[in-house]
């Protein structure tokens, strides 16, 4: 909007200027034309001057021009803001019509902030700015998907494949210990916390990524993690403009584990047998017995998946209203099977002009999202043997008696009688778990959510002065989330009950934001005034309603039940209703002298009911400075030196991303059967297991940035450098409590957190032809995170995962260290064991082959004094680049990024069954004294020696490489296009992840994979991989036409 | 224009004005707000009792399989459940180890319960002084049976009486054994004077101040006080508390017959989808047994040891009540593999059995008597108490001659006490009671043929493994908790 306004005031202008010089004119040469860009699409308001005179005009709203030029060897000049001015001789003819290049670094380029918009020029905080007009055409179903790698210091984690699901999003680092660490999202001034899966990428005008403290101190308690804030397309003054995009494309693995099949597994065994090692079980060699080869992985993966997108646009306006009408359909399927993501969005966004003094507008975006997703993980495919087939073969069913075509599930296998190589019959139970196979589990569970979401809001301006205008903007944001699991009988193992599970979510949020907007120019002072109030309201219910015992699988909705459950395995029969209250009042003064001296203030306080009655309001103030050092004389004088900016910021921002009512000790039922008939009777208690606080308050995050821009060399350079240092204090921690007072945890503001970093952006226009345009930007981001504080004087925290293995949060390190047992290799022989002297208290007994745990503290004994930090999983830096290229009508895109000295804990180690089959865990393995491998590699453990995942045996740096994106495209000539009436037609082919390079030891199969739930979703914990779909490598062709 | 205003002015008057920040939970209850009124107490004391259940998960695993009584049925499956497991199964328990977290929270989480039911405001807003006495003494019952198991497994503990906060637990150290049961025993006291000895057919389950006396009989017993009160005690509760014998053992365990005579005290589980289902059922029976004997599978948990199967005599009528040997598979085949009978009932869904786990039963009762007996009077007067519960077991009455002296009744006792209450967690409790845990369990690690097969072996019991540690967490939280000895 703010763009128009702007483009506005400078027609005009220029009408103004026009008409003063319009007498000079009086004879002459008249030429003609027609001004476009390179779409065709006409220019309104191109200023056309002669050069060297004062006669001038501008274009028409069909982009034409007329001008009278003094003579035949005249030169017009063509500028617009936003393009490159050219200068064209006139050399007598009467007619030229211009096609103007777009100005891709313009310095008078608007950036989107909170609660308005700044130049580009006059930014004193660190925002990045992102815009790509192709950012529809990449074949990835969600926004942040498209992000990763583009911005310093944004990381993008996709942290599964699965179809449709949100990746991990960080700006600068990780500030909060159990407060959420997602950024706000902020869509058209809405902000969304789930904005990024809602918003169609080819609505998308521009992001604009917020990072220091100073920028987001105006979204106050929830600013703290950064802002990211999405502009979608808007329509312009131009007669209706129609676009359609669509492509297709293909997933395919990138890489899967290396297994052995069940052959070459006994076979190895029985080759270590007789180099002195342990040999196959009689389990173990009843696997070769069984004639069967299943690939596991491939079970539980697509051959192909496909992606399809089909996207249609209308835009255009007049004078007084302007729309933008979109409508798309994107259906995503994830590479394993089970996994689909089907999505139709819409958007119309209609502005009018009511008078002079009064504009309006309303945007509504309504989606509909459908998730299927898979019932199992990818860990209970490639943990299970080749031998066991998705169904009884005949050869299965002779050893089993199960029918053949029926599911073969491991126990069938069991005490049955196997026959060796020498035709000796033996009884063996080649797999002890009672679980069904993976493939029938995800086929007899289906897991379905629905999404359906609308966001409506309207806007007024009132300009009350030329310089003074109000702007009221309400709206609303409804997210109906409905899900439905259906699970079979015997889906899990023989007698699973069958159940259904119906869950919805209704998500109400109501917003009102109120702003009065004051600009003031006196001389060389300007002075922007901002302030404000809104009131923002949320209440979200829920409902389960858990159905179990259906006669039959045939009906799958719960009314077919005979039971609904209260409680069912944990599984609950409930509704509850939550609210949400946020009201603040903001303002910010932004003032420049001379265009050259920058200064910015703002303030917002926020009441919010999530916290105690009297912690509820906290104020959010920040400052910052800029010198555009350019402009000052002694610069100016550089030629090469476009613009050269210096910025200093500070400010304090919240996090409230915690629960509602952590507050309040609340009562839940607690009921118990009393009398000879087992009547129930109602019990009231606190069950949870986290005790409130009445005056549980903000986390407060204070950052001072500094960093300038540096626009050389014609404008070909384009540098920005960000040095930043936030402290986040009162951090709102799920403090640990004894648990002597009933309970596990209790809220508290307590602990800081420090974050520290470097970002570098840089833009570098190689080459600018006509015909031949090159450009790369490189972003460079390092972030370095210690802990500075923890609870009442306490130095660490212990957070344990899955397996037990443990995360430390320590002050004076990173806020997460992997903390267990370092390791030298294995022992090589019971020789070594015993003069080594040692007495092992921890872990199983220590042979030959097991892992050598180092004896940190040196008194011969190892027990758990001798546990030490191991590593962080946070990277050391992370970078991106991409490079676009045009030629005349080709234009090519690559983008590379990547993460570097990364570590992960590979949780894979655990399975007995990995531990076998993958070649990661076996190759060059310890088998006897003679024979020790690598001498790094531990035996089989059966329940020996250390166990593995408590040591840094499992650390693997996950450093990785990939060439996320390339794009070739391919621009029809607009010649030949204007004669079948199209105005553009592209058509383009992608690559995702066409290359994707990992170089440390990790034995995974993608390197971005975390774990996020359960144990995992405490942000002191991470780094845990188990069970990860491979990263995917997609295909895609695509197609966009205009008229 | 105007109207413009208007609406402009009086929908930010409206926006101001509907709100407040001081939002309450919809769906619960803040604990400021309650308390207020009879129902709302009655409300408390119910959560006491469901509070009973969750620590009953792990207990098992404290008590049966540390004792001879189960074992782990180690599968080749790498299950954290198993590798826990393990290390009780051995009785080498690390302060690590998250069951013991999980069982030592659960009881606090519910002594808080009754710490909040005993506040003294809280009781007070109870006019009917009958209803105050029996909640305050239920709420102490429960609290007492709590830390006696407590003080019991981890030794010296937190006296926590009333509800306390995060910065005040950190104050809290914890109390030498003699405060302990100092503590326990007031409280039994209080109880016994402010119990109902009897309650209406349908509030049945609650703890009457037979429960209470009989609880005291056992801390007694457990700190070794054999005297004239303690016999006066159980002599009172034998003739008069009004439970009895039934005639036949199955019948304790029916679930169309809970809260019988011969139950004392009995912490109450219902199946239907409720959240208040029993989990043994599928925990005790057979891992991979599909359904053929229980729905949904068993976890083949709390696995019977060889050792104590023999010690079931020919034709006892408790063996198949308690265990079985076998299963038949769903296609008939007989699968030789033991598990626990006690807990089973037929179940709809995983998790949701109806057998209600008997705390105090009135065999041991009996049987606890003629343990005071021998020992004060000799076998010939213990004799005919240890024979009405073997009669009941339907296998013959033992003769005066058997026993030459006090000692062999101890063992017959014992021995009873481990069959007559098999898999009621108790038989730990009665070991460290008669202090013969090492000598039993070392001798148990030898003789059961498991353990020698494990590749690993088992390492012998040491003294200092009898008391459990306070659990990791409490230390990393409080560095100044002072750990058991050997851990």
């Amino acid at each position: 909007m703010k763009v128009k306004v702007t483009e506005k005031l400078i027609l005009l202008l220029t009408v103004f200027l026009s008409l003063n010089i319009l007498p000079a004119l009086s004879q002459g040469l008249v030429v003609k034309g027609i001004v476009t860009d390179n779409a065709n699409t006409p220019l309104i308001g191109v200023n056309v001057s002669v050069t060297g005179s004062t006669v001038g005009t501008i274009t028409d709203i069909e982009g034409a021009y007329t001008i009278t030029v003094p003579n035949r060897q005249s030169t017009l000049r063509f500028s617009y803001i936003g393009f490159m001015s050219t200068d064209i001789p006139v050399e007598g003819r009467a007619v030229i019509n211009v096609i103007m290049e777009e100005n891709v670094q313009d310095l008078g380029e608007l950036v989107v902030i909170g609660y308005g918009v700044q130049k580009k020029s006059h930014l004193t905080g660190s925002i990045s700015q992102f815009s790509d007009e192709h950012l529809g055409d990449l074949p990835v179903s969600r926004l942040d998907q498209a992000l990763q790698g583009k911005i310093a210091g944004l990381e993008v984690r996709n942290t599964t494949s699965e179809a449709g699901f949100a990746p991990e999003i960080r700006v600068r680092g990780l500030g909060s210990i159990s407060a959420s660490n997602e950024p706000l999202i902020v869509v058209d001034g809405y902000p969304m916390s789930d904005g990024l899966s809602a918003v169609d990428m080819n609505d998308v005008q521009s992001i604009e990524i917020l990072k220091d403290a100073a920028s987001t101190a105006i979204y106050g308690s929830r600013g703290a993690n950064g802002v990211i804030i999405v502009t979608t397309k808007a329509g312009s003054i131009t007669k209706p403009k129609y676009s359609v995009k669509a492509y297709s494309g293909v997933k395919t693995s990138y890489r899967l584990h290396d297994l052995m099949d069940a052959n070459e597994y006994v076979d190895k065994l029985i080759d270590e047998k007789a180099k002195g090692g342990v040999g196959p079980s009689t389990s173990e060699l009843a696997w070769k017995s069984i004639d069967n080869y299943t690939d596991w992985q491939k079970e539980g993966l697509r051959e192909n998946a496909y992606i399809n997108n089909l996207q249609f646009s209308l835009s255009g306006g007049s004078k007084s209203a302007r729309y933008y009408i979109s409508g798309s359909y994107l259906s995503d399927q994830g590479i394993m099977i089970n996994s689909d993501y089907t999505k139709l969005n819409m958007r119309v966004k209609l502005d009018a002009d009511l008078s002079e003094k009064v504009k309006v507008g309303v945007n509504l975006s309504p989606t509909y999202s459908k998730r299927e997703a898979p019932s199992a993980n990818f860990t209970d495919f490639y943990r299970t043997y080749s031998w066991l087939p998705v169904r009884h073969t005949a050869a299965t069913s002779a050893i089993t008696g199960e029918p053949i075509g029926s599911y073969a599930h491991g126990r069938h296998f069991n005490n049955k009688e196997y026959i060796d190589a020498d035709g000796n019959v033996f009884v063996a139970s080649p797999w002890g778990t009672g679980n069904n196979n993976p493939r029938s589990i995800i086929d007899n569970e289906s897991r379905n959510r629905y999404d359906y979401r609308l966001n409506g809001s309207m806007y007024l301006d009132y300009h009350i002065l030329d310089n003074l205008f109000f702007r009221t903007s309400n709206g609303f944001y409804v997210r109906y989330e409905d899900e439905d699991i259906y699970h079979k009988k015997n889906t899990k193992r023989e007698g699973d009950p069958n159940y259904a599970r119906y869950t919805n979510t209704l998500f109400i949020d109501l917003l009102s934001e109120n702003t009065l907007n004051y600009s003031h120019s006196a001389g060389d002072h300007h002075f922007d005034l901002l302030a404000g109030y809104t009131a923002n309201k949320v209440r979200v219910s829920n409902a389960g309603i858990q159905g179990t015992n259906f006669p039959t699988d045939y009906i799958e909705t719960i009314n077919a039940a005979s039971e609904i459950a209260i409680e069912d395995d944990g599984r609950r029969t409930y509704t509850d209703k939550e609210e949400e209250l946020l009201l603040s009042g903001l303002s910010r003064l932004t003032y420049n002298y001379q265009d050259k001296y920058l200064f910015s203030g703002s303030i917002r306080t926020d009441g919010s009911s999530k916290f105690g009655p009297e912690n509820q309001w906290g104020w959010f103030p920040s400052l910052s400075a800029g010198w555009r050092a350019s402009e000052e004389p002694f610069l100016k004088k550089i030629d090469k030196l476009n613009q050269l900016r210096l910025r200093a910021s500070w400010g304090v921002t919240g996090n409230n991303s915690i629960p509602n009512y952590a507050a309040y000790d609340k009562l839940q039922s607690a009921n118990y059967i009393l009398g000879d008939k087992s009547t129930l009777y109602p019990g009231l208690a606190n069950t949870d297991i986290v005790l409130g606080n009445r005056a549980i308050s903000w986390e407060q995050t204070s950052e001072t940035n500094l960093g300038f821009d540096l626009n050389a060399f014609n404008t070909r350079l384009n540098l920005s450098v960000d040095y930043y240092y936030s402290v986040t204090k009162s951090l709102l921690f799920r403090q640990p409590t004894l648990a002597i007072t009933g309970y596990q945890q209790f809220w508290n503001n307590i602990g800081k957190v420090r974050n520290r970093g470097i970002e570098v952006e840089l833009t570098s226009y190689n080459i600018r032809k006509k015909d031949f345009e090159w450009s790369t930007s490189f972003n460079f981001a390092t972030n370095s995170n210690r802990l500075l504080q923890l609870g009442d004087g306490e130095e660490r925290l212990l957070s344990y995962g899955e397996r037990s293995e443990i995360y430390l949060a320590k002050v004076g390190a990173p806020s997460i260290q992997y903390f267990g047992y370092k390791t030298d290799g294995v022992w090589i022989s019971q020789n070594e064991i015993d003069e080594s002297n040692l007495q092992v208290l921890v872990g199983k007994t220590v042979r030959p082959g097991t892992l050598k745990v180092i004896d940190q503290d040196g008194n011969k004994i190892i027990d758990a004094n001798d546990r030490v930090a191991l590593g962080d999983p946070f990277p050391m830096f992370t970078w991106g680049m991409t490079n676009n290229i045009n030629f005349k009508n080709i234009d090519l895109t690559f983008s590379f990024h990547g993460v570097h000295d990364v570590t992960i804990l590979n949780g894979d180690a655990y399975y007995q069954e990995s531990k076998k089959i993958n070649r990661a865990f076996t190759e060059n393995r310890y088998i006897s004294e003679e024979y020790p491998g690598d001498g790094k590699t531990p035996h089989l453990s059966g329940g020996d020696g250390m166990q593995w995942e408590l040591t840094d045996y499992v650390l693997e740096d996950a450093s990785y490489i990939a060439l996320g994106n390339l794009m070739l495209g391919y621009q029809f000539p607009k010649k030949n296009l204007k004669m079948i009436g199209l105005s553009n037609l592209r058509v383009y082919l992608t690559a995702q992840n066409l290359l994707y390079y990992w170089y440390g030891d990790y034995r995974g199969i993608n390197p971005e994979a975390r774990y996020t739930s359960g144990n995992y979703s405490s942000p002191l914990v991470d780094g845990y991989q188990r069970g990860s779909f491979p990263v995917q490598r997609t295909f895609s062709a695509g197609l966009e036409i205009s008229f | 224009m105007k109207n413009i205003k208007i609406i402009l002015i009086s929908s930010l008057i409206l926006i101001l004005h509907s709100c407040d920040l001081n939002l309450q939970p919809i769906s619960e209850i803040g604990e400021g707000s309650f308390y207020k009124t009879t129902d709302e107490m009655s409300a408390a004391v119910i959560a006491c009792y469901n509070g009973l259940q969750r620590p009953m998960q792990n207990e098992w695993m404290l008590t049966e399989l540390r004792s001879d009584n189960s074992r782990l049925y180690n599968l080749t499956t790498t299950s954290t459940d198993n590798t826990l497991l393990f290390d009780f199964d051995q009785a080498s328990v690390s302060a690590t180890n998250q069951r013991v977290f999980e069982y030592w929270e659960a009881v606090y989480h519910n002594i808080a319960r009754c710490n909040t039911v005993l506040n003294e405001e809280y009781l007070n807003v109870i006019k009917e002084e009958g209803l105050r006495n029996q909640f305050e003494g239920e709420a102490r019952f429960i609290r007492a049976y709590h830390y006696f198991n407590l003080v019991r497994l981890f030794g010296p503990v937190f006296i926590v009486s009333e509800r306390i906060s995060a910065q005040e637990a950190r104050n809290y150290d914890r109390s030498p054994i003699e405060d302990v049961y100092e503590f326990i025993i007031a409280d039994l006291k209080s109880a016994i004077d402010k119990l109902p000895s009897v309650y209406a057919a349908d509030q049945k389950g609650r703890a009457t101040s037979w429960a209470a006396k009989s609880l005291l009989a056992k801390v007694y017993m457990t700190l070794g006080k054999i005297d004239s009160e303690t016999l006066g005690l159980l002599e009172d509760i034998y003739q008069h508390s009004g439970h009895a014998l039934l005639p036949d053992y199955s019948d304790v365990f029916d679930i169309s017959n809970e809260v019988n005579n011969e139950i004392i005290f009995a912490i109450r589980y219902q199946s239907g989808g409720i959240g208040l289902g029993s989990p043994f059922g599928n925990y005790f029976a057979p891992q991979l047994s599909g359904s053929s004997v229980i729905n949904a599978d068993g976890h083949g948990y709390n696995y019977p040891s060889m050792n104590l199967v023999v010690s079931y005599e020919e034709g006892d009528a408790r063996k198949d009540v308690t265990l079985a040997e076998n299963y038949v598979n769903e296609r008939g085949q007989t699968i030789d593999r033991m598990y626990v009978k006690k807990y089973l009932s037929p179940v709809l869904s995983r998790y949701d059995g109806d057998k209600d786990w008997p705390v105090l039963r009135f065999s041991d009762i009996i049987l606890l008597y003629a343990e005071v007996l021998n020992e004060l009077e000799g076998p010939s007067m213990a004799l005919p108490y240890l024979n009405e519960v073997r009669e009941r077991a339907n296998i013959p009455a033992l003769k005066i001659e058997d026993f030459p002296n006090t000692h062999s009744m101890r063992m017959a006792l014992e021995k009873e006490r481990r069959v007559e209450l098999a898999y009621e967690n108790h038989r730990w409790f009665d070991l460290i009671r008669t202090n013969r845990v090492l000598v039993v369990l070392n001798t148990h690690f030898i003789e059961e043929a498991y353990y020698s097969q494990l590749p690993d072996g088992v390492q012998p019991m040491t003294e200092s493994s009898i008391i459990l540690p306070i659990p990791q967490k409490e230390i990393d939280v409080n560095q100044h908790i002072t750990q058991n000895p050997g851990y």
